[in-house]
This record gives C-alpha cells, sequence and structure tokens, in this order.
C-alpha cells in the first residue's frame, strides 16, 4: 500500500520534471519563433490576400478592402512588359553568382599555396564586403560617370571612346555585374579558403603518388571537397541577387528609359511607395502581387538548386 | 650524372620562383582593383568642387587640395540633419537591435544545442525554413502592420525584429554550442546550477568568440541597413548614416562633397574592421558550418 503511494509519488514528480524541462525549453527557444511569426508569417500571409486588392499605401485598411478580391494585380503585371523587362534584369543579373564564385575560388586557390602574406590579401579582399551598399555604389557611380569618371578618362586616354556605363540602358545592368563582382568577391574568398583548407591532405598524397598533375587534383579531389561550399554560396547569393535593389537606385536606374535599370524588387518598391510617372500605375496591391511572383520565381530557382545538388554535391559522411 | 640533376634542380628551382613572383603580380594587382573604388572616394575628397565635378578624373589634385570638404561635411547640415546627429542615431539604432538580438539568438541557441524539450525538432526545422523565405516578399504588407501600430516615422521598425534574434546566428551558435562537451554542462548542474545558471556560467563564456564575430558582423549589417530606413524614416531627425548619404548623393551638387560624406561614413566601420578582422573573418567562414 505505501509503495504504491511512493512510485505514484514518483510518477507524478518525474512527470512534473518532465513538465518543468519541456516548459524551460519552449521559454528559452520561443522568441526567435515569436519573431517569425509577427515579422514575416504574418506579413506574407496577408501579403497573399492583398495581392488580389486594390490598396494603397494611403488607404486606412479596414475588411472591406477585401470584399472585392480580384486577378487584376496579376493580370496587369504580366501583360506588361515593364513587368517581364525588370524580371529579365533581376534574372540577368545572377550571372553575377557564377562570375564571382569562379573568381572568389580561383585566388582561394591562389591563396591557399604556402605564401607571404596571405592573411593581408584575405583582409583585402574582404573589405568592400564590410562597407554600406549605398556609400559603395556611390563610389562606383563616381566611377562610371561618363564625362570625368575615372573608367572614361582611362578609356579615352588610350584612345578608345568612351562608354555610357550607368546611362546606357543596354549597358547599366552589365555594369552593376561588374560591381557586384567586385563587392562580392571576398565574401567567396573567405568561405572558399576555409573550405580548401579542410581537405584532407591524405587525399592529396594519395593521388601524387597516382600520379596525378594540379589540374586534376583540382578537378577530382579539391572540387568535390568543397562541392558543400559551393552549394552553399549558390544558395544564399542567387537567393539575394534575384531580391538586388539599392545598388540599382543609387545608380540611377529608374533615369534610364523605360524600366532598362530597374530590377524586380526596386520595381515594386516603386510600385508600392513611390508615385512613378513611368511606371503608371501604383500601390500595395500589385506590389505584393509583384513580391509574389517573385518569390515563386526564387523559390523555382532555389529547389531547381536543391534537386540538381544531389548529382554533385558531395558531403562526407 | 648528378651534374645533370644538380642542373634540372636548379631549373625546378627558378621556375618555381618565377611561378611564386607571378603569383604575388597577380594578388597586387587583385588589391589595387579592391582598392581603386576607395581611393577614387578618398582623393576625390580633398579636391576642389570645380575638379571634382567638371575636370576629367586624375589621381592627384591638379588644383590644390582643399579640406575645406570635411569641415562642411561634419558641420553642415544636409537634408535637416548633420552627419554626426545621423551617425548617432545609426550608432544607437544599431547597437539596441545587435545586442538584444545577438543574446536572444545565443539563448535560443542554447537551447536548442544543449536541451532537450518536446518539439524541440519541429521547432528547430520551422526555423531553417524561414531562411529560405525571400525578405522582399513583406515589405508592402509590414508597412501596413506598422502603420496600424503607429510605429512609421518611428525607429522602432528598424530596431524591434531584430531584437527577437536571427535565425542566421542562432543556426551558427548552435553549431558552436554543440561542440561543449556536455560534461561541463553535468558538471555545472551537480554544483547546483539552474538551466539559466549553465548559460551564464559555461555555455556563454565558452562560445564567447563565435558571439564576439556574430555580434560584429550583426553591428555592421544593421549600420549599413538602407531599405528599412529608406521606407520608415521620414523626419529627419531620425535619419540614419546611409539615408544621409542618399541625400549627399542626390542634393548636393558637389562631388567632392559626397566623396567626403561616404568616407566619413565607412571610416568608422573600417576602424571596426580592422581591429576585428580577424574574429570576423573566422565566423563567416564558420559559418557556413566549416571550421574556420
Amino acid at each position: 500500500m505505501a509503495e504504491s503511494v511512493l512510485t505514484h509519488e514518483r510518477i507524478k514528480s518525474a512527470r512534473y520534471r518532465r513538465l518543468k524541462q519541456n516548459a524551460q525549453g519552449i521559454a528559452i527557444t520561443v522568441l526567435p519563433m515569436i519573431g517569425f511569426v509577427l515579422f514575416s508569417a504574418i506579413p506574407i500571409i496577408l501579403s497573399f490576400f492583398v495581392s488580389f486588392t486594390d490598396i494603397n499605401r494611403t488607404d486606412t485598411v479596414t475588411w472591406d478592402k477585401f470584399a472585392h478580391m480580384n486577378f487584376d494585380n496579376y493580370v496587369t503585371l504580366l501583360t506588361n512588359a515593364n513587368f517581364w523587362r525588370v524580371m529579365l534584369n533581376s534574372a540577368y543579373f545572377t550571372l553575377s553568382v557564377p562570375i564571382t564564385m569562379i573568381f572568389g575560388l580561383l585566388i582561394a586557390v591562389i591563396l591557399n599555396k604556402k605564401l607571404h602574406g596571405k592573411r593581408f590579401f584575405r583582409t583585402i579582399f574582404f573589405v568592400p564586403y564590410v562597407c554600406s551598399i549605398v556609400a559603395v555604389s556611390i563610389a562606383w557611380k563616381m566611377m562610371y560617370e561618363d564625362n570625368y569618371g575615372i573608367i572614361n578618362t582611362i578609356l579615352s586616354q588610350i584612345g578608345l571612346g568612351k562608354v555610357g556605363w550607368i546611362t546606357d540602358g543596354k549597358l547599366f545592368m552589365t555594369s552593376l555585374i561588374i560591381m557586384s563582382i567586385w563587392s562580392q568577391v571576398g565574401f567567396c574568398v573567405i568561405l572558399y579558403q576555409a573550405a580548401l583548407a579542410n581537405v584532407d591532405s591524405s587525399y592529396y598524397d594519395a593521388a601524387r603518388i597516382d600520379g596525378a598533375g594540379n589540374v586534376r587534383i583540382f578537378f577530382s579531389i579539391e572540387f568535390p571537397c568543397i562541392s558543400p561550399t559551393t552549394f552553399y554560396l549558390l544558395t544564399i547569393k542567387l537567393i539575394s541577387a534575384l531580391q538586388v535593389m539599392a545598388e540599382a537606385q543609387v545608380m540611377g536606374g529608374n533615369k534610364l528609359e523605360g524600366t532598362s535599370g530597374v530590377t524586380a524588387v526596386y520595381y515594386l518598391y516603386e510600385l508600392g511607395f513611390v508615385y512613378n510617372q513611368s511606371l503608371g500605375f501604383g500601390g500595395f496591391g500589385i506590389a505584393s502581387a509583384c513580391s509574389w511572383l517573385l518569390t515563386i520565381l526564387i523559390l523555382a530557382i532555389t529547389a531547381i538548386n536543391f534537386k540538381l545538388a544531389d548529382k554533385w554535391v558531395h558531403y562526407d559522411s | 650524372m648528378t651534374a645533370k640533376r644538380e642542373i634540372s634542380n636548379a631549373r625546378a628551382k627558378k621556375i618555381k620562383i618565377v611561378k611564386e613572383v607571378l603569383l604575388y603580380i597577380v594578388l597586387a594587382l587583385l588589391v589595387v582593383y579592391i582598392l581603386i573604388p576607395f581611393y577614387v572616394l578618398l582623393v576625390t575628397s580633398v579636391k576642389t568642387e570645380q575638379e571634382a565635378n567638371y575636370v576629367e578624373f586624375s589621381w592627384w589634385p591638379k588644383y590644390g587640395f582643399d579640406f575645406s570638404n570635411y569641415g562642411v561635411v561634419l558641420a553642415d547640415e544636409t537634408a535637416g540633419i548633420t552627419i554626426f546627429q545621423s551617425f548617432m542615431n545609426t550608432l544607437w539604432m544599431s547597437l539596441l537591435p545587435t545586442a538584444v538580438g545577438v543574446f536572444v539568438s545565443a539563448l535560443s541557441a542554447y537551447g536548442f544545442a544543449k536541451l532537450d524539450f518536446a518539439f524541440k525538432k519541429t521547432m528547430f526545422s520551422i526555423l531553417l525554413m524561414t531562411m529560405m523565405i525571400p525578405g522582399c516578399i513583406t515589405m508592402s504588407t509590414s508597412f501596413i502592420i506598422f502603420d496600424k501600430m503607429g510605429w512609421v516615422d518611428t525607429p522602432l521598425p528598424l530596431i524591434v525584429p531584430g531584437m527577437f534574434g536571427s535565425i542566421g546566428i542562432l543556426f551558427f551558435l548552435r553549431q558552436y554550442m554543440m561542440g561543449i562537451p556536455d560534461g561541463l554542462c553535468d558538471a555545472a548542474k551537480i554544483e547546483g546550477c539552474g538551466v539559466m545558471g549553465v548559460f551564464f556560467r559555461i555555455v556563454l563564456p565558452l562560445s564567447f568568440p563565435a558571439v564576439l564575430a556574430q555580434f560584429i558582423l550583426t553591428f555592421i549589417g544593421h549600420y549599413n541597413e538602407y531599405l528599412s530606413a529608406l521606407i520608415y524614416l521620414f523626419d529627419p531627425r531620425w535619419y540614419t548614416l546611409q539615408i544621409a548619404l542618399t541625400f549627399y548623393d542626390s542634393s548636393t551638387t558637389s562631388q567632392a562633397l559626397t566623396a567626403t560624406a561616404c568616407i566619413v561614413s565607412i571610416a568608422p566601420l573600417l576602424v571596426i574592421y580592422a581591429f576585428t578582422q580577424n574574429y570576423i573573418l573566422k565566423g563567416i567562414s564558420m559559418s557556413s558550418g566549416l571550421k574556420g
């Protein structure tokens, strides 16, 4: 009798302890979850509904705004040449990602040789990444300037013609890519260097004994070993490249004819927050629709990325 | 026979030296490429307004130095705020969410790494998935919500969301904390530490380098934040450095002044970077799940 009361008590206290443990664990880890719900999940769900309305920035949002939901915003966007142009611009800008990664990898390979001043070089290459996009874009805008900028000055000094780097709609996005390679390469260098340093040295020895040259070693050993890093960089850099905006804005992308200098996020910012004569229409409804279309594109690219990863990414364990 | 080998050895050595010199030349050229935009800013900031605006670029000021640009940028108001005031705004609007956010992230990272509780796996995988959501999707509707709350034209939208921690930091710190031996935590528990005691006395001190790296990186991120400042701040007294910079860029006609403002705004970060680059670079390389 007394024994059963004891086990009963014991079960009760074990249950209590378990409950306390759960409560403590959840209390400690719940804040980021609350932040996600408040500042991401709710706005995302709301933006889905808003994208079917014509809500404006100046509107007081009430429930009856959602009474007449329709596909007008999506139809307007998908039949609008400006929209396709900005999506194309953003897609074109993603070319900067593989180029930056190749440069980053090459520099990392050089830095992984036994050289003096490795740390100095690494430190320098990373400096642009620390600086704000605004300041860096202003610097490049000065360099790209038509008449007095450093690049056109040098071009005319060596007898070549001046180029409208950021005033010619055909060149604008390419100029953004050149700048982006400059600002992002340091990040790739740092990650690739760490990845290369982690490659097991016994692999190299084995390959040397088998008579492999440098090129062979790179493609057969180093490249597969660092493929998780390549995959990581590709994933996060594609997502952020498709959302490029500040660079295009500071460089004056909206001063060009049509939308040849406007990226997708810049476009949806202008739709939502700036009344723009050349774009004609505006509002949070259409901006939300635009952001959903872009998000679908981003998620599709990320999904393809993950699917393809099975084929070429090798994890050690 | 040996003479032949010696000759080939000497040749191999020569080739090696030539190769090394070539590598250094390549690296030096890359360093120049990286530094040129900064040099352009620096040299433009000490040119006279006339030269900066209307003369082809020269590597050295042709018409004399004009250091008064720095005096003007530091003392004068542009768009209703001095650069120093906007720097102070940036400073507190960055430090507050950085300090609270990194602490919150570290605490939850500890929970996910060292505690055992219900829904732990589910919660963590939901958080991981949120890293894939593109930020642009919430741009308009966050504004609607903050507007309803009366937060538009206050610094709150820039500060409060960051205080709930960031998934990226959490993920990275969790990885780091999992490397701390469980035995240490258990020993502390036997000595009478509670769950929070173990965090403050064992886990936090042992992961200090990682926490510091994330602190600096987060601070840099907030310092350079542009889009939300652009959307939410209208009153000049709240302007951050990045907004002040765009006003210099669009409303001042002097390229020299704009360049000076850029130099002044990035200088504090460059100083921080110079002193903490070891932590930062290690933090970056570890954030992808690699060892530094």
